[in-house]
């Protein structure tokens, strides 16, 4: 029985990476994709340039006509630069997911994708954190936010909960990008001892000039771990805290306890459906089809199809809670959800959002890139939608009837939205091409671990591998 | 005193590594022990340490003060802010410094500067950033495992001896 356990453990781990790739070939795999990508990396790059351009020349229009010109006005002053904000923060959290919350738990699948998975963290925020900038009438007033020293002595008003916004994703930034760094830092020094010119003078100075001692790792592994204790719960909060923006007013729709869950559950699943996206994306523009596997795929869809059932109960919940609450503003916001003039797209959402993941849980859909490609894109349409039918449904139907009014996303809006996916492929392709996107000293540490398994089964195939320590 | 000798010998796996290092612990040296000792690898090998010797890591102690300093900062901060607020601002009834929204702005704080404190605890710990060490080499991030060791001149020609016995690669002197 020990014997069966322990061969399904061995091929198990067997499965997710070739287990004769040669440790030196692995630096030159990942070293030779950032210097050679295909031809299609650029055709994205162009193509994302040309959105990013097409936002910049809609939103100096804005900015110089002001924010009517994308048709913001009472009573719907949110529209969907706050859903893209929304969405953007929540794409930000599969990263921190799977890099922090799977090292944590010792998921060996995580290492060849946790790289680029923090880098969708980090290129998500920076995204995100343009849209409440976009939002401003005043845009030159920005720095108000912040507590600086003034004559007027006004400060920014820690109550509110746009405030408590401002200082979670302002932590979530830094932590993320630091985050990434540290965990690349003996991926660059590898890099610093193979490259030239500029290339080499920037990993030289980044590399702190890490050589690998037994000091350094110990140090390192241990700090890893704090970093990824601290990342997990900072996640956690910063999506809930962006749900507080909602739930802590009293508009119809908003104020509701289990806003902060399921936030977080829409962000781990947008961020999942992004992850895949990038995660095909990376495979075949890099060609990393030796270390982006089949088997982590699955794995990845799996996870995804979890959370999407997490995030579909949360669905039920919340619209249950109300239907037996009777409240008369509630009812009425979740009857124009579902029957008004946004019906259409909240039931592509609340059906697509639950029954298109189901999808994933075939191997023939799992093994077809193209199909995957176009489910995992439709699911970020579906949370995209689920952002923009927070907003705006109740932005719609408040308490008072002489308020309500309807409102439809501005050309210039829709412009800057595409913009913003095109900015955020645009940074995350740059990070690629400079960074390594895949772990090189973590696909290592994998294939010894593996072959440390191995070899004490071989030796004696009834006994427990020794435990091998994170 | 005699200037030290550093040398590094380059293996092709831990287990070689393994070995020379039992070997330099257990060797008669008629003068003093091998003055130090480093394993450099491209992964990280925490088995080792059994025979390297085990050495005390610190970084939670940055991690805890500096968590604990950002709480400090943030309440703070924000009851920095809001006693300010008060003078120009009506608070009709209202704490002139809340408790509740406090706890927020704290536990991020409490968070960012944590991570900072650990991120420079560890470059505190690993002793970075450093210079780059002449007895390097590439190999090292590869897929070869370095054993840097310090001796005396006495005991030069013996620790050499015990590194080829255990078919050091590569032997590096500087």
């Amino acid at each position: 029985m020990q014997g069966k356990f322990l061969r399904g453990v061995k091929n198990n781990m067997e499965e997710d990476i070739r287990k004769d790739i040669a440790w030196a070939q692995i630096n030159k795999d990942v070293l030779d994709s950032m210097e050679s990508p295909r031809k299609t990396y650029w055709v994205i790059v162009a193509s994302c340039a040309v959105l990013v351009v097409a936002a910049i020349i809609a939103y100096s229009f804005q900015y110089r006509y002001g924010l009517g010109e994308a048709k913001l006005n009472r009573p719907q002053m949110w529209g969907p630069y706050i859903a893209n904000f929304i969405f953007w923060v929540g794409v930000s959290h599969a990263g921190t997911l799977l890099s922090a919350a799977l090292f944590i738990t010792n998921s060996e699948w995580r290492r060849p994708i946790y790289r680029s998975a923090e880098a969708m963290t980090t290129c998500a925020l920076m995204t995100a954190g343009l849209f409440p900038i976009l939002h401003l009438g005043r845009v030159w007033d920005v720095y108000w936010t912040m507590p600086l020293w003034n004559q007027r002595e006004l400060w920014p008003n820690f109550r509110s909960p746009l405030i408590w916004d401002l200082t979670a994703i302002f932590t979530y930034l830094n932590c993320s990008m630091l985050f990434l760094y540290y965990g690349m830092i003996p991926d660059l020094a590898i890099y610093r001892d193979k490259a030239r010119g500029w290339r080499k003078k920037l990993y030289t100075a980044m590399a702190l000039g890490w050589t690998g001692t037994d000091r350094q790792w110990r140090n390192f592994r241990k700090g890893y771990l704090m970093l990824a204790c601290f990342l997990l719960p900072l996640a956690i909060s910063v999506h809930s805290v962006v749900s507080a923006d909602f739930a802590m007013s009293n508009v119809p729709g908003w104020h509701i306890t289990s806003f902060p869950p399921y936030f977080v559950a829409g962000a781990l699943y947008s961020g999942c459906a992004g992850i895949i996206s990038l995660f095909i994306i990376l495979r075949y523009t890099f060609r990393f089809e030796e270390y982006l596997t089949q088997p982590i795929l699955d794995k990845l869809c799996k996870l995804t199809f979890a959370i999407c059932m997490v995030w579909s109960y949360l669905n039920l919940v919340e619209y249950a809670s109300v239907f037996y609450g009777q409240d008369m503003y509630e009812m009425g916001v979740i009857k124009e959800k579902m029957y008004g003039v946004y019906a259409p797209f909240w039931w592509f959402m609340i059906v697509g959002g639950t029954f298109l993941p189901f999808g994933l849980l075939f191997p023939a859909i799992r093994k077809n890139y193209t199909v995957l490609m176009i489910l995992s894109l439709l699911l970020n349409l579906v949370m995209w939608l689920e952002r923009w039918m927070i907003l705006a449904p109740s932005l719609a139907h408040g308490h008072e009837p002489y308020g309500w009014g309807y409102k439809w996303p501005s050309a210039i809006e829709m412009i800057i939205t595409l913009g913003s996916f095109g900015w955020f492929t645009l940074l995350f392709l740059a990070f690629v091409k400079i960074f390594p996107s895949v772990s090189m000293y973590e696909i290592k540490e994998m294939l010894f671990e593996h072959r440390h398994v191995s070899d004490r089964l071989v030796r004696d195939p009834r006994s427990h591998p020794e435990p091998v320590k994170p | 005193m005699a200037k030290n000798l550093e040398m590094m010998a380059l293996y092709s796996d831990f287990e070689e590594a393994r070995e020379a290092i039992i070997a330099l612990k257990t060797m008669d040296m008629r003068s003093d022990a091998v003055e130090e000792m480093r394993l450099v690898s491209p992964v990280p090998h925490p088995e080792l340490e059994d025979v390297i010797g085990t050495k005390p890591v610190f970084l939670q102690r940055f991690t805890f003060f500096g968590g604990l300093t950002g709480a400090i900062c943030g309440f703070l901060l924000a009851a920095a802010v809001a006693q300010s607020m008060f003078t120009v601002q009506v608070q009709g009834g209202k704490p002139v410094i809340p408790i509740p929204p406090n706890l927020v702005i704290m536990y991020e704080l409490t968070i960012l500067f944590g991570v900072w404190a650990t991120f420079f605890g560890f470059l505190f710990g690993a002793g970075l950033p450093t210079r780059q060490s002449k007895l390097y080499s590439h190999t090292v991030a590869e897929d070869q495992v370095g054993l840097w060791v310090e001796v005396t001149a006495a005991q030069y020609e013996a620790v050499k001896k015990v590194l080829k016995e255990h078919r050091a690669l590569e032997i590096m002197e500087h």
